[in-house]
């Protein structure tokens, strides 16, 4: 039959397969290079289901009724990939006998052309989905661009820093939502230790400002110039937050200030101190007095009960001294056992200093440390005072005249106690 | 058995030809190979109700310069367009893909398949995607490169085809 109806010699000279098939798509003939289209282990058998072969034509029933009913004059399915190969299906309907049709589903193989074309679109699609990613990864980085500038504040000043833009960061950190920036100062906004006449080029300023919720924020802010032709017309000023590191500052300022135990002046600021007390006597009559404190027999307590009694002692002191003094005093711990209190603004006839010094002393009798329950602590104390100006005029002479007078007590003591 | 033809449908490069092969033979290829024209596997399934053959289409991808050949979607019973998550244009086509869907065989159930979620992911929101067409059974963020999602999908589809259709 199939050969009445294609010539072999076609068939083989523009690579094609023919199947004919019945309408209940029931396998009737098939050429004899049928192998070119199915699989060893799938051979094609005559009065078999075509659709068990030919996966293609599942599910496109309506199709080849259409066909059969003479709706359509073909079917066409281009390009479909079958044992390594494309083939263009063409189905049409044929008249085996008088009035019994059948369909003849066309195969054409496309050997050099199909590579061809297969090579060319897998060329163009790989190229164009490199370029697609590379896309892709270049909108990404706009995004983390936008998403950082979304955080960082910049804005322009004119050469007599006037503010001639700013972006949505800056207004937003100033609770503004259109241009009330502009064209104000930008010390209206920004403060600055150093001038606040402008900005020189290539240089950078710390920058405070108060945010809309009141907080003090500082900035590190880098100044680019713009350039118009010759001339700088503008500078671009771009602010990044350091408040953090100024935080940092403060912490490492207390820690260089303050001892680490008892978190009292250490003797770096009460030195300090007194360096400025000493300023301000050159200027007005003021008098002041040093107090050293020196605990009595404080390493047998370390070594009978250990050295956290003893620290626990010394806060226990320091906390139980700043409670006696004034806020305008200072304690400060300067060194294993000795504390130092500095008294400011005494006056001429002040009851102060003596009922203080007297309270002091009776912290040894009141104020024991309850180390544990079953443990208190009583410590004893020597002092010696140095008041300025009968003592001294000058930190040295003063901390020795109270060095003294401290240790003059202690021996005193100790003599009375052998 | 019934059997039946599902069309994976999609711009180029998505994935759809490894979605394929994750669901057909379990494997994956980094390699990117275009396919041209279409490809048809099989794939036997069963469930409570019925064994099932699911013959999967899979077509040549939209490009610029040459959209979705409408013959391969004649016949199906089923769709799963197919974007790729780390392009959005790809994200943006499902619109135009569900339409000529829809206009080739109306009414058949459609899965998205959100495919490559095993890397960097482009915004999209998927309740968005979802209420495009009435006829999305689900949208699934699938990885054929780790095999997330991917049966899990299929299942599904073939389930609703089932029941629409035995």
């Amino acid at each position: 039959m199939l050969s009445n109806l294609v010539l072999p010699i076609i068939c083989k000279k523009y690579n094609i397969t023919c199947v004919l098939f019945s309408s209940d798509f029931i396998v009737l003939e098939y050429s004899d290079n049928i192998e070119e289209l199915t699989s060893v282990d799938e051979e094609i058998k005559t009065n078999e289901d075509v659709r068990s072969y030919f996966w293609e034509f599942v599910g496109m029933e309506e199709q080849f009724e259409e066909l059969f009913i003479g709706k359509e004059k073909t079917l066409h399915i281009p390009m479909v990939f079958k044992n390594k190969n494309y083939f263009d299906i063409d189905v049409e309907i044929c008249e085996i006998e008088e009035g019994q049709k059948c369909y003849l589903a066309m195969f054409t193989k496309q050997t050099k052309f199909s590579a061809n074309y297969s090579d060319m679109i897998q060329q163009i699609n790989h190229d164009t989905l490199n370029f697609e990613n590379k896309k892709e990864d270049m909108e990404t980085n706009e995004h983390y661009y936008n998403l950082i500038n979304e955080k960082l504040i910049s804005f322009h000043v004119d050469q007599d820093g006037i503010i001639t833009e700013v972006n949505e960061a800056c207004s937003f950190f100033f609770g503004f939502v259109g241009d009330e920036m502009l064209g104000h100062h930008f010390s209206t906004f920004f403060t600055s230790r150093e001038s606040n006449t402008g900005f020189v080029q290539g240089d950078s300023k710390i920058l405070r400002a108060v945010d809309t919720h009141g907080t003090d924020v500082f900035f590190h802010a880098d100044i680019i110039p713009i350039h118009d032709k010759k001339t700088i017309c503008e500078n671009i000023i771009i602010c990044q937050d350091i408040t953090y590191l100024k935080r940092v500052e403060t912490e490492l300022e207390y820690a260089v200030h303050h001892d680490s135990l008892t978190g009292l002046p250490n003797r770096t600021l009460l030195l300090k101190r007194l360096e400025e007390l000493l300023a301000r006597t050159k200027e007005e009559e003021i008098s002041f007095a040093l107090c050293f404190i020196d605990l009595d027999k404080f390493k047998i307590i370390n070594d009978n009960l250990g050295h956290h009694a003893g620290d626990m002692l010394l806060k226990h002191v320091g906390e139980e001294l700043t409670s006696v003094v004034r806020e305008c005093d200072t304690i400060a711990r300067i060194g294993g056992d000795e504390f130092i209190i500095l008294f400011e603004n005494l006056g001429a006839n002040d009851d102060f200093l003596p009922s203080t010094l007297k309270r002091i002393e009776q912290l040894k009798d009141e104020k024991p440390l309850n180390y544990t329950e079953d443990i208190i602590i009583r410590f004893g104390f020597s002092l010696g005072l140095s008041v300025y100006p009968d003592n001294g005029l000058d930190i040295k002479s003063l901390m020795a005249h109270a060095d003294k007078k401290m240790y003059e007590v202690k021996k005193k003591r100790d003599n009375n106690i052998r | 058995m019934f059997a039946y033809k599902v069309v994976l449908v999609g711009d180029f490069g998505t994935g759809k030809s490894s979605l394929v092969r994750r669901f057909v033979d379990n494997t994956f290829s980094e390699d990117y190979i275009s396919s041209i024209g279409v490809s048809i596997s099989r794939k036997q399934l069963s469930n409570d109700v019925s064994d099932t053959t699911m013959m999967l289409w899979d077509i040549e991808g939209k490009t610029d310069f040459k959209p979705i050949f409408k013959q391969y979607l004649l016949g199906a019973k089923a769709f799963i367009i197919v974007a790729d998550l780390t392009r959005e244009k790809t994200l943006e086509s499902i619109k135009e893909h569900i339409q000529l869907c829809q206009e080739s065989v109306p009414d058949l159930p459609i899965c998205i398949a959100l495919n490559k979620a095993d890397i960097k992911s482009v915004n999209y929101n998927a309740n968005e995607l979802k209420k495009l067409s009435s006829n999305i059974i689900k949208v699934y963020t699938t990885s054929a490169k780790s095999g997330d999602t991917v049966n899990e999908m299929f299942a599904a589809l073939n389930n609703v085809v089932i029941e629409r259709t035995v």
